[in-house]
């Protein structure tokens, strides 16, 4: 689903992503972790385009991505959630969920016809705030959602994009323990052929999440393999989970 | 979906309903104040559709005025054209030049963007300035109005020129309505609330503000046409950035992001300047202090408050966006 080769990407002298490669099958539920600073969020901007890599090839579904607008990545199948709330503060759940779904089936480019009247995307997107739990709150005003609801909706508006790849940037960041259970619920539950790539500091929710890990270290790969692996790996004991080797 | 403002229908319907009724019966003086005010409405609501719904504050609208003003002088005086084609092709070019214009000023942000619609536009009324064909910094005179007679309505009577404008007005006011309720119109609300999240639900933000450009272009360059027939003169000054510059206030005082706020802003405007004016010359000064008594004392603009004052909330575009980051 989704080929990174030797992606390559620096901010001045500082060299953020160096050599990063990741190949990850259709399907798969994959984790990068790293410590702060690592360039995980980097690495995907760098996926979703928001940034423009130095070097490098992405590849998703085989289709060469990487000279792509942010907005044509998503045409082409690719969508993101980010690390810190990013969304339509002066909207309700449900009309922000229309909204995304109205711009992802062009249905935006209509202007002789009320929003209002634009059934099927008021009809994914009720199906949206169900499928995250946010039904309740579907006419709430997005700024009045607690944190935690806003993270979930987060997600959803990345899942109205109807991805085929979704990157996911730290989706438990900042949440209440039994907020990081329902979100790992939620996660759990999304569709088995959706192909997911988060990044996750939590690590019981990455070892419960991810098929595959990735360790990123001053921009490089450190180490890549199950959980198991990477749990034993005394590299990454070592610098990421900051025990003596 | 925001509830509907219940205020909008009544007070448009009063002010136009007023227009209406003043262009039928008031004395020839009033009537130019009639034909001004429809004008104003027109433009500034292009106005508004930019900065108040698009998030695009624009600093030189006037100059997609000179473009259909001088573009129909061109072709109805020169090429003599008839002037409903004239008017076409007007409106047009100022869809064309809206989307030059666009492409060229959304690569720029914040003060940079007002500066270079300010610039843009001033170099057309640089151009006009000088334009010997159209008179330079005189003007032409002798401009045709619309041939309306095949119908039974003859514009050289101001009365039924004055009864056109409003009827324009009015219609302009639906479209708007029309457009920013749709579902083109719902993503320009995105964008304008968080651009860099509406681009990462796949939104081509840079075509949609282009967009947005030609639409507002095309009815700023009508509004000209309508003000070259009144005059029945075209001069730079169509064009000038104190025109530009009173649109914005006017949209501003009246209440950005709706679309009754600058109606009522274009009545206010016009109204005072022609009464403040019977009295003394130094007008400016008075519509000044009284712009500066609105704007504390009604942040959102005249129909903000008033929406606010009702305890309703206005069926504004939403504020200004959170800051995006990733």
């Amino acid at each position: 689903m989704l080929e990174v080769e030797r992606l390559r990407k620096s901010f001045g002298s500082l060299l953020v992503t160096d050599d990063v490669s990741l190949s990850i099958a259709a399907g798969a539920r994959e984790a990068v972790i790293g410590p702060n600073g690592a360039g995980k969020t980097t690495l995907f901007n760098l996926l979703s385009g928001e940034l423009r890599a130095d070097a490098g090839a992405i590849r998703l579904a085989g289709r060469d991505i990487t000279r792509l607008s942010p907005d044509r990545r998503v045409s082409a199948g690719l969508a993101r959630s980010f690390q810190r709330n990013n969304l339509f503060m002066g909207m309700t759940v449900a009309e922000s969920l229309a909204t995304a779904a109205a711009l992802r089936s062009g249905e935006s480019r209509v202007f002789w016809r009320s929003f209002a009247r634009a059934a099927s995307a008021h009809e994914k997107a009720a199906r949206l705030c169900e499928s995250v739990g946010l039904a309740d709150h579907s006419h709430t005003l997005v700024r009045h959602l607690s944190y935690g609801s806003q993270r979930q909706l987060e997600i959803a508006l990345a899942l109205a994009a109807e991805p085929r790849l979704l990157l996911l940037d730290e989706p438990t960041a900042g949440m209440s323990p039994e907020e990081t259970k329902s979100m790992q619920r939620l996660i759990a539950d999304l569709p088995r052929e959706l192909t997911v790539l988060l990044i996750e500091h939590d690590m019981d929710v990455v070892f419960d999440v991810a098929e595959r890990i990735t360790v990123l270290d001053y921009g490089r790969v450190l180490a890549q393999g199950a959980p198991a692996e990477i749990r034993r790996s005394p590299i990454v004991r070592q610098i990421y989970l900051g025990e003596a080797a | 979906m925001p509830a509907r403002d219940p205020l909008s229908l009544p007070i448009v319907a009063l002010l136009f309903g007023g227009a209406l009724a003043a262009a039928l019966f008031v004395d020839a003086y009033r009537l130019t104040i009639v034909i001004e005010i429809a004008i104003l409405v027109i433009f500034v609501l292009s106005i508004d559709f930019l900065v108040g719904y698009a998030g695009l504050v624009t600093f030189g609208h006037a100059g997609f005025m000179g473009v259909g003003a001088y573009a129909l002088a061109y072709a109805s005086h020169f090429l003599g054209w008839p002037v409903g084609l004239a008017m076409l092709a007007g409106v047009a070019l100022g869809a064309v030049a809206g989307i030059v214009i666009g492409a060229l000023v959304t690569r720029v942000s914040g003060v940079f963007f007002i500066m270079v619609t300010l610039a843009v536009s001033m170099m057309f009324w640089a151009w006009a300035s000088k334009a010997r064909k159209f008179g330079a910094d005189d003007g032409l005179g002798g401009m045709k109005r619309l041939d309306l007679k095949s119908i039974g309505i003859d514009l050289n009577s101001d009365r039924a020129f004055a009864v056109v404008c409003v009827v324009l007005a009015v219609l302009a006011y639906f479209f708007f309505l029309c457009l920013v309720r749709s579902s083109f119109g719902q993503a320009l609300k995105a964008i304008k609330q968080n651009e860099n999240r509406a681009r990462a639900q796949g939104c081509p933000v840079q075509r949609y503000k282009v967009a947005a450009f030609a639409i507002a272009g095309a009815v700023a360059a009508f509004a000209g046409e309508l003000h070259l027939q009144n005059t029945k003169f075209v001069h730079p000054e169509v064009a000038h950035w104190i025109r530009s510059g009173e649109g914005l206030i006017v949209v501003i005082v009246g209440g950005a992001g709706t679309l009754t706020g600058p109606v009522i802003g274009g009545f206010l405007f016009v109204l005072f300047h022609r009464i403040v004016e019977s009295f003394t010359v130094h007008w400016q000064i008075w519509m000044g202090l009284l712009f500066v008594a609105i704007v504390l004392a009604a942040p959102d603009g005249i129909y903000g408050r008033l929406s606010t004052l009702v305890g309703r909330k206005p069926a504004r575009a939403a504020p200004r966006p959170e800051a995006a980051d990733a």
